[in-house]
């Protein structure tokens, strides 16, 4: 069953490239969402159906961080599983975005084919 | 150069090549300290806080900035156009940067600011340790500048 994916990214080209990736990858998707920061990813969340967020961390506004304890303070958005894709490698912020709940944790740069495969994981994971 | 200033050169060489490689498909043929950059060279800063805090820029002509655009985004040069194309520059910078900074230090974390078009060096003056280097490639020239200061 295809999934909904909502990216949550400040550079439209990451989103861009998300987006690519998620056509080309063999993943079974759905509509594919896209947010510039954390807050406009919660406007979305409230009125659409989304099965899977991937996030960035560094964002204005609202960051990746605030939005995940948005979503773990939620009791229907916290079973959304949420995939972290960020710059920051640091294992201090990769062990408090996994304590907020997040399923998954890709490091920028990253290899395409990686993405896919680890969105389908998450699926089956949820399922 | 002293010793911490050549771990910086070779931090900020590994940085670049992993994100040129595995993100724009691009290889670094080699390196020298900065040259004056012509003035329609597109650029662009960050600067990250932690410890140390410091800032990152990078900057290339725009025939460069494009080719990186294109293989990133997987679209033809002549399709972008040039907010596409500093959009890439910024987030080449922006992941270089944490590339960096997960070599200075693997265990904690920085907080970095969005990527600001147009700079290559930001107003604060760090001074402490700094680097600038030269890339070459095939298709033309990288600049990149990581000044590291001890403040907060």
């Amino acid at each position: 069953m295809p999934s909904n994916v909502l990216i949550v990214d400040d550079s439209r080209s990451v989103r861009m490239v998300m987006r690519r990736i998620l056509d080309i990858s063999g993943f079974a998707l759905g509509d594919c969402l896209e947010a510039a920061d954390g807050l406009e990813a919660l406007r979305i969340l409230m009125r659409e159906k989304v099965d899977i967020v991937v996030t960035d961390i560094n964002m204005p506004n609202m960051d990746g961080e605030e939005f995940m304890q948005q979503i773990a303070s939620d009791p229907y958005l916290r079973r959304i599983p949420v995939m972290v894709l960020t710059t920051d490698r640091s294992e201090e912020r990769m062990e408090r975005m996994i304590s907020l709940g997040a399923k998954g944790y890709i490091t920028k740069p990253f290899v395409p084919e990686t993405i896919g495969a680890a969105l389908a994981k998450l699926v089956q994971e949820s399922l | 150069m002293s010793r911490e200033v050549d771990d910086l050169a070779l931090w900020l060489e590994d940085a670049l090549r992993e994100v040129l490689e595995s993100m724009c498909f691009l290889s670094l043929e080699g390196s020298t300290p900065c040259q004056v950059a012509a003035s329609d060279w597109l650029s662009c800063a960050l600067q990250f806080a932690g410890v140390p805090s410091g800032a990152f820029g990078l900057r290339a002509p725009l025939s460069m900035a494009r080719i990186m655009a294109a293989n990133f985004l997987g679209r033809e040069e002549a399709e972008l156009n040039d907010g596409q194309i500093m959009d890439v520059l910024c987030e080449v910078a922006n992941i270089a940067c944490g590339s960096v900074l997960a070599r200075l230090d693997p265990q904690r974390s920085f907080a970095l600011t969005p990527p600001v078009p147009g700079q290559f060096t930001t107003r604060e003056v760090w001074g402490i340790e700094g680097v600038c280097r030269t890339f070459t490639l095939d298709e033309g020239s990288i600049e990149t500048r990581l000044e590291i200061g001890t403040r907060e």
